[in-house]
């Protein structure tokens, strides 16, 4: 059983065991929870405990106090814990205080108003209450001194809370004797000043205020920084406005006022820095505003500019990145915008982010002004144009199915483009929508029978299939009617008949195969692909001189086509015509081109499997002129002599390579397999402890593997298994997924169903025999 | 920097800049010059940059010149091109600092005094009698 469902199963016993215990028992969980502070398990169990009965009396009052504790131990208090707890516990006047403060923050005043009294009615009075009533008079701007509750203040109390009583009424007259008043605190000395005109006085008290950050709450410690800050604006000491808001919002301060001049102060900063022909500054300084109500639709309208404009200079400059980064702020400061929208899309398709594009072209055409007498309004040229946009970027991210969608919308706005149409045709290609392919195709041929790129592709569509072949031929001689040198109609039209010959001749039937390539050559007399095959079943009727001709014909036509030269020789190697194989092969190294290395091994191969050893050695001779200087042929080609036993001739060719290159990893493998067959098996195994190394420092599993196999055999004579089953399981993982990187879509598939573990046991279940190829 | 080019007719105030992408700015025209203007410009770039001595020039002169030379094309390129944002316009009433005084901030003080802005409030913690 995994971890997962272990834990699952003892979290249901727990539930089971705790749904039978006792009142009791619950009590003492939940007063264990209680000491651990952990206030929600404590409720849950004493509330389970409370149902059941036969509990402690004093269990409610311990109820109150854990949901009192839960609520006021977050960020605000939670009123209906408070509610709760008042519900439990209703004598309590510490639960009553608290709940009326939970009103009070909630600003629903009056029913605090009502607690708040009740307390101060008690006897003794609850006094506590009282500064919260007086303050909630005041902001109530309710008179405070004539009300009951300015007895239960105290002097200072009094003093203060009468000083902002009078800085809400905002009447100077009132505000002056508390100017001079030496029991009023600082901060509202300074904010009396400040109301009265007194700016330097004010400065003086709200400095007071500042220096000793730690004596007052950090708000009037923040407020006092933002009155500095104005009276520095005032002053116009710009640098000391920044310094004062900046630390205003430090300290939490966090008003709309505060905000708006914030963002106000940055904005005059910009328009300095535009102004001064540096948008990168400006731009940057108000890029830090954090977006808010308060902020004025004018600073956001200059940053939507300062971005835009960035964005569109870095995009004149082709930095796309840059662009889109600025363009996405601008974005998101302005209502939608088509031309910002033109711009993300041509932004995100610049930066590769080809879904995103799209999505941002889709949204233009969304917004486009749909009546024609509209100044922005887009022809339907227009609007088709932006669809294949949008289609071509869902192409460049393989999804097909919405590029369909996307293809037709276009073709809708311009049915006459044919251009799109293709495009269509290849998106349902891709998805494998054959019929709706030759649909469309056979619209396009429909007004035009003669367009070649059409009857191409549905010469290509029915030419996959081979019950439609036919069908193909006929429409290559069609294109071929049209235009004689078509070369892809040219080409299919010989592979057609080679395929169909080459079948004939299979199946036994070489007078058929000699008939059709009669066929082929009346269209394509001059196809070398077909005079080859003509010559070679005429050499199956064993009538050389005619096989020669059309060998020649084929050879005039492209005297240095690879796969025509490649035929011939092997054609003549199994028809032991030693003169022909190497004029075949005279012809070859007269090439004047590169030939790629790939077709003197596999001819190497091919001469290797028919055992013609002499021909192996002259081609690699050749290959050893010809590569002289490239180490991964020259190893090749050296285990191909291995293959064959020409241990001298693979010595000679694994110690130049490793005069080059002294850590090869196949050559070090090698010439260590061949030093340890010869039994130099020390010198053998150093080579391939520096193979090992290299193998490993470069992470290539699958010689590290090829390794441990051939020392396996010749070190300790264990063959690998011939079993496909045993041979999964033996392989490193790294190994075992390149490997089946490799498989067919079907093995893929099973895997992906059934997992690695279960694949390969399905196999051990088939008897380890399953072959990829089939 | 945009190449300047003598002998053109500054129709718009924009000089020819070669290196842009931008094929109107390539031409020195701006974007809601008529086909007049872009054909004049275009002449009399290629005035300037023949293509016997001046082949990569032209190239590029006669690229731009491609993409917006009918309408049809214009319609095609336009809908490519990167938008510069419309022009800033200063705001009709300045944007000046807040110097007032706020009485909100007043009752943002009271509410922050005492307990109202308290947040700790394990002094209220009382043990439980069993």
């Amino acid at each position: 059983m995994s971890k997962r469902g272990s834990s699952s199963a003892r979290i249901e016993r727990e539930k089971y065991k705790l749904a039978h215990l006792g009142g009791a028992a619950l009590t003492e969980l939940g007063r264990t929870a209680f000491k651990k502070a952990n206030y929600n398990e404590a409720i849950q169990l004493w509330e389970q405990a409370n149902e059941k009965g036969k509990v402690p009396p004093t269990l409610p009052n311990a109820l109150a106090e854990a949901y009192f504790r839960r609520a006021v131990s977050g960020a605000s208090t939670n009123l209906e814990d408070m509610q709760k707890a008042v519900q439990f516990n209703p004598n309590e006047l510490r639960y009553q205080y608290h709940l009326a403060l939970a009103y009070h923050r909630d600003s629903n005043l009056t029913k605090a108003e009502a607690i708040y009294r009740q307390l101060l009615a008690k006897s003794p009075p609850y006094k506590r209450a009282a500064l919260l009533l007086a303050q909630l008079l005041v902001e109530q701007r309710k008179p405070l001194s004539k009300d009951a509750v300015w007895n239960y203040l105290s002097s200072t109390e009094q003093v203060q809370l009468s000083v902002v009583e009078d800085l809400l009424k905002g009447k100077l007259s009132l505000l002056q004797p508390h100017f001079a008043n030496q029991a009023v605190p600082p901060l509202w000395r300074g904010l009396v000043a400040l109301v009265l005109g007194d700016e330097a006085t004010a400065q003086q008290y709200l400095q007071m205020v500042v220096a000793s950050p730690n004596s007052s709450p950090k708000p009037f410690y923040g407020l006092a920084h933002y009155y500095l800050g104005v009276l520095a604006a005032k002053a116009n000491q710009m640098e000391q406005v920044q310094k004062h808001f900046e630390s205003a919002r430090q300290a939490g301060l966090n008003t709309p006022y505060l905000s708006r001049n914030i963002a106000n102060l940055a904005y005059l900063q910009a328009l300095k820095e535009k102004e001064a022909n540096r948008p990168e500054k400006a731009a940057e300084l108000l890029n830090k505003i954090e977006s808010s109500e308060a902020v004025s639709e004018e600073v956001f309208k200059l940053q939507c500019y300062l971005n835009w404009h960035l964005g569109y200079v870095a995009a004149q400059k082709q930095d796309w990145k840059r662009a889109l980064t600025y363009w996405q702020k601008a974005d998101s400061q302005i209502a939608k915008s088509r031309p910002l929208m033109l711009n993300l899309a041509l932004a995100y398709q610049n930066v590769e982010q080809y879904r995103k594009s799209a999505e941002h072209w889709r949204e233009l055409l969304r917004h486009r002004p749909r009546s024609a007498t509209h100044p922005e309004a887009m022809t339907d040229e227009q609007v088709a144009r932006i669809w294949q946009h949008v289609a071509d970027n869902y192409t460049k991210v393989e999804d097909y199915e919405e590029a369909i969608k996307t293809y037709k919308n276009a073709v809708k706005w311009s049915p006459e483009n044919v251009d799109l149409r293709f495009k269509l045709i290849e998106a349902y290609q891709m998805e494998g929508h054959w019929q709706a392919a030759e649909n469309e195709l056979n619209r396009i041929l429909e007004k035009n029978p003669d367009n070649i790129r059409a009857l191409t592709l549905l010469g290509e569509i029915c030419g996959d299939d081979y019950y439609y072949s036919n069908r193909a031929k006929d429409i290559w001689l069609r294109i071929l009617k049209l235009e004689p040198l078509n070369p892809i109609a040219r080409q299919q039209l010989a592979y057609f008949y080679a395929q169909r010959a080459m079948s004939a001749a299979e199946w036994g039937n070489p007078k058929k195969a000699l008939e059709i390539y009669e066929e082929g050559l009346g269209h394509l007399p001059d196809s070398s692909q077909l005079c080859v095959g003509m010559g070679m079943v005429k050499l199956d009727f064993k009538e050389l001189d005619q096989a020669r001709e059309y060998f020649a014909r084929a050879l005039a036509q492209d005297p240095d086509n690879l796969s025509t030269l490649f035929v011939l020789y092997m054609t003549w190697l199994t028809h032991k015509s030693a003169p022909d194989v190497d004029e075949i092969f005279e012809r070859i190294k007269a090439i004047t081109k590169p030939i790629p290395s790939g077709f003197f091994i596999d001819l190497i191969d091919r001469c290797f499997d028919i055992k013609e050893t002499a021909r192996v050695q002259e081609i690699g001779k050749l290959v050893e002129e010809q590569y002289a200087s490239d180490n991964k042929v020259l190893v090749e080609l050296a285990s191909r002599y291995l293959d064959l036993n020409l241990s001298d001739q693979a010595l000679v060719l694994l110690r130049h390579v490793l005069k080059n290159d002294p850590d090869h990893i196949e050559a070090n493998m090698h010439i260590g397999t061949l030093y340890y067959k010869t039994g130099q098996t020390r010198l053998g195994k150093q080579h391939w402890q520096k193979a090992e190394t290299k193998a490993r420092k470069e992470g290539d599993h699958v010689l590290l593997y090829e390794l441990k196999i051939l020392k396996d055999r010749l070190i300790y004579g264990k063959e690998p298994s011939g079993n496909p089953l045993d041979m999964l399981k033996d392989m490193p993982p790294e190994v075992l997924e390149l490997f089946l990187r490799d498989a067919p879509p079907e093995v893929k598939q099973l895997i992906k169903m059934y997992g690695l573990e279960g694949f390969i046991s399905m196999l051990g279940k088939m008897g380890g025999s399953m072959d990829f190829d089939d | 920097m945009p190449e300047m080019i003598k002998n053109v007719p500054n129709l718009s105030g924009l000089q020819p800049d070669l290196t842009a992408h931008d094929p109107y700015r390539v031409l020195g025209v701006v974007h809601t010059a008529s086909q007049v203007e872009i054909k004049r410009a275009y002449f009399a770039l290629i005035r300037q940059y023949p293509p016997e001595t001046d082949g990569d020039k032209f190239k590029i002169v006669r690229g731009a010149y491609e993409k917006i030379k009918s309408a049809d094309r214009r319609a095609e390129t336009d809908i490519f091109l990167p938008q510069a944002p419309p022009a800033w316009q200063p705001p009709k009433v300045a944007v000046t600092l807040d110097t007032a005084f706020q009485v909100d901030d007043i009752l943002m003080l009271l509410r922050q005094w005492g307990d109202l802005g308290r947040t700790d409030f394990r002094e209220d913690f009382k043990e439980i009698a069993w």
